[in-house]
């Protein structure tokens, strides 16, 4: 998980990742699924991404909040839906490997304030070392 | 800036100096070497002996101390007059190099200026601006001779302060725009900030031998910490109890502080945490700072009672200190905020 969302800078955009003592299981496509997200949030005007995660009862989520455009409200449902038009099948796939290991996400951000994609690990699914 | 003891070297009268040092936020003694101290009140004169031990030297063009190994503030001889504190619209000077950036990333940790004046060479001031999210900020592209970049923007935003962040041959030039020059000491990189692992808890533990013997458990515990080399030189804990989160043991030992490295260290702790509510027990006279990061006084009933418990069991430990209940709900910390201004 860190690895895949390391402390780096993007073409002006701040990645701090708050990451480094959380373990998940899950399909070793993780990167790309993160590396996906990490190049949404610069494409929307980004100047900073947060990588956190928060214990939950139901098990742990990670969180990935930037302050660019965000997603419109009428877009959310859509998008991560398989669409042939869109040049890339990034989220659609994003989902498909996180669900592998019974990881959920959604997005759950302020249209004009920045994204906010959030990503369930199952309770068996993640360590804290 | 450290300010706490002042080493004065300065040749000749010069009358509005004492109330010049009036405006340094922070000021406790001061060395005057001349023959005639001026009165300044509320700050301690000191003898010569202790020019050693200066934290900050206030010198001019062709002062003994100009090249000492430690921060300098060099005053033009036609100082402009004014009532503001210095620190509080600076005129900061970003270079790209590490050393240099974390010089003015640390000036503005301490100081904390309502305003900011940038001159910053290409692709240099993003990190600046996380560090001084509620800042008025201007700012310009260095074009190529500093000199006339300097002049012109005092010129243009009439600064309180220049912060150059390298040794120049001749400040005098820049002196001429009538604004004292601060040159910070570029030690050998800045601190490190980040989460500690579990295998460094025992670390943590041995710096917090110094604050109630406070030790941390990796089960409950996420600490973050500012390094120096190996060396812990700031903490932070965010403790999960089974009915909410505590920060507590924020602690810089003695010898360590008056850099901003709590700031830092809380920076990240609250960037990390920032999803859950957070609660503490805040040192009366750090409500303020508590409040930089989004923290509201509460009644105490409104803590978790582990919280409550928690104090009343070291409540022993804190020699009557008077504390205030505080909370910070979740929101979005200073770096995803998007209301920074920006003047190309």
């Amino acid at each position: 998980m860190h690895e895949a969302a390391a402390r780096l800078d993007t073409k002006g955009m701040v990645v701090h990742a708050w990451t480094d003592r959380l373990s998940i299981f899950s399909d070793p496509h993780l990167r790309t699924a993160i590396s996906h997200l990490i190049e949404n949030a610069r494409a929307a005007g980004a100047t900073a991404l947060l990588v956190t995660y928060q214990i939950r009862e139901d098990g742990c989520a990670i969180i990935l909040e930037d302050n660019g455009t965000g997603i419109a409200d009428d877009e959310k449902e859509r998008l991560f839906a398989e669409n042939i038009e869109r040049s890339g099948h990034g989220l659609f796939l994003a989902r498909e490997i996180l669900g592998i290991t019974g990881i959920g996400i959604h997005e759950e951000g302020e249209s004009g304030r920045g994204a906010r994609f959030v990503l369930t690990v199952p309770p068996e699914g993640y360590r804290i070392m | 800036m450290d300010p706490r003891r002042i080493l004065i070297d300065i040749k000749g009268e010069r009358q509005d100096i004492a109330g010049w040092i009036a405006r340094i936020p922070g000021v406790r003694e001061v060395i005057w070497q001349a023959e005639d101290a001026a009165d300044l009140p509320g700050i301690r004169i000191l003898d010569p002996e202790a020019a050693a031990e200066a934290t900050l030297i206030i010198t001019e063009p062709g002062g003994e101390h100009l090249r000492d190994p430690i921060d300098l503030l060099i005053i033009p001889s036609d100082l402009k007059e004014g009532e503001r504190l210095i620190t509080d619209r600076p005129l900061l000077c970003v270079f790209s190099e590490r050393g240099a950036a974390d010089a003015a990333v640390t000036f503005l940790d301490q100081q904390y200026p309502p305003e900011i004046i940038l001159l910053a060479e290409r692709g240099s001031d993003q990190e600046i601006r996380l560090h001084a999210p509620h800042a008025s900020i201007t700012s310009e592209m260095m074009t190529g001779d500093l000199t006339t970049d300097i002049l012109r923007l005092a010129a243009a935003y009439d600064p309180t302060l220049i912060v150059l962040p390298k040794r120049i041959p001749d400040p005098a030039a820049i002196l001429a725009a009538g604004v004292p020059v601060f040159i910070p000491y570029l030690r050998g990189g800045a601190a490190e900030v980040r989460e500690i692992r579990s295998d460094e808890f025992p670390a943590a533990d041995t710096v917090w031998i110094d604050y109630h013997g406070t030790t941390g458990d990796p089960a409950v515990d996420r600490i973050f910490a500012a390094f120096e080399g190996d060396a812990i030189v700031s903490l932070a804990r965010c403790r999960r109890h089974p009915d909410g989160y505590e920060v507590d043991a924020v602690f810089t030992p003695e010898r360590h502080r008056g850099r901003g490295l709590s700031r830092q260290v809380m920076t990240a702790l609250i960037e990390a945490c920032y999803n859950d509510e957070l609660t503490m027990y805040a040192v009366v006279h750090l409500k303020k700072f508590y409040g930089e990061f989004g923290f509201v006084p509460i009644p105490e009933g409104d803590l978790p009672a582990s919280v409550r418990e928690r104090y009343l069991w070291a409540a022993g430990n804190m020699e009557g200190a008077e504390v205030a209940p505080m909370r910070r709900s979740p929101q979005r910390p200073a770096i995803l905020q998007e209301s920074i201004s920006i003047n190309r």
